[in-house]
């Protein structure tokens, strides 16, 4: 179980925190979610990448957690403004859900320098140039490894179009 | 179909890695509470507790050659006297593979591994082979330094209870469990 959530247990936090929006909720879903995998493990056909499989057991449980963290609030709505914590989105469709995972899943597969990148760029906001000067390389370097890496997360997502 | 992105293609990415879902880690004590969740869970009602046990594992190929296996142990305990694993590689040495040969024998089970592609190791490094059960626990069955040669190895535990197979890097001092540097992973089958 170890080596399999070694694998797994990032995409599948994924999943549940694009849902949920809440760290502690989305743990929740995340053990429900190998628990459940564990209990279905007879119908998984071996041949095939599981990761879909087990995106799929995520985006329930954590719909599910989302329900219920819903009911719990219902009864506030009335009166609440639209920014209070009470209100809660509506989960995201599955589609979006299978482009997040696939999306993370091509990140964490770049090559270490790319996703540096990546995350420099997209989660902490950074220009090429202010990358370039943080990572003490040449603009155009960064230039390149980031379009390499755009190219190649926009064809991981093609590839789950063409799936769909 | 071009291999460049389409405009379209490029501005949903830029959605997704605008949205910091896509970028959440889980913290790392998470691990041990999955881990423990799985334990304590129930089987699902359908198997009887006795019959089934599932092992679950890995292989990071690049190609996503990933493998899960439902090993199944026979309700009258006997053991087979032969196995077999193919090994697969994992992020840590993509280049590994390996393929085991396992044999019961008076004092344990003869293990030899013939595996190519791993990593050169640094001073203090060695490698070490594990077989582990469903609920992640590892018994050690020996150590090497040669990712080129045929391997023997011996373990004092049966391959039908516990059927994970993995090669870990491990350094001379630091503990005696399994570090997490696994180079080579799989299933054992029996013959």
């Amino acid at each position: 179980m170890r080596v399999f959530y070694a694998e797994y247990g990032r995409l599948v936090y994924v999943v549940a925190f694009r849902v949920l929006r809440d760290h502690a909720l989305a743990e929740e879903a995340t053990q429900q979610t190998f628990v459940r995998a564990w209990q279905a493990a007879d119908h998984l056909d071996q041949e095939r990448d599981p990761v879909p499989w087990l995106a799929t057991i995520a985006k329930r449980v954590a719909i599910d957690i989302h329900r219920r963290e819903a009911r719990r609030y219902a009864n506030s709505l009335e009166n609440v403004l639209s920014d209070d914590p009470a209100v809660i989105e509506l989960p995201p469709d599955l589609e979006v859900l299978d482009r997040v995972w696939r999306v993370r899943r091509a990140i964490d597969d770049l090559p270490p320098e790319e996703a540096t990148i990546m995350r420099l760029q997209h989660l902490d906001g950074l220009t090429h140039t202010e990358i370039a000067e943080k990572l003490g390389v040449a603009l155009g370097t960064v230039k390149s490894r980031s379009h390499r890496a755009h190219t190649k997360l926009a064809t991981a997502l093609r590839h789950l179009q063409e799936q769909a | 179909m071009s291999d460049q992105p389409t405009n379209e293609e490029l501005r949903m990415l830029d959605e997704l890695l605008a949205d910091t879902a896509t970028w959440a880690e889980p913290r790392a004590g998470l691990e041990d509470d999955v881990v423990r969740s799985v334990s304590d869970a129930p089987d699902a009602p359908r198997r009887p507790r006795s019959r089934a046990r599932v092992a679950l594992i890995v292989g990071g190929a690049v190609a996503a050659a990933i493998a899960i296996v439902v090993a199944v142990v026979g309700t009258t305990g006997r053991t087979q006297d032969a196995y077999n694993a193919q090994l697969v590689s994992t992020k840590v040495a993509p280049a590994a593979h390996a393929s085991a040969g396992i044999t019961r024998a008076r004092s344990g089970f003869h293990v030899t591994l013939d595996a190519a592609g791993l990593p050169a190791l640094t001073p203090g490094e060695y490698f070490e082979a594990w077989l582990k059960n469903a609920a992640g626990a590892g018994v050690p069955i020996g150590t090497f330094s040669s990712g080129s040669e045929r391997v023997t190895l011996w373990s004092g535990v049966s391959p039908a209870t516990f059927p994970i197979m993995t090669v870990t890097i491990e350094t001379i001092g630091v503990g005696i469990t399994s570090s997490d540097r696994i180079v080579l992973t799989g299933v054992v089958h029996a013959h």
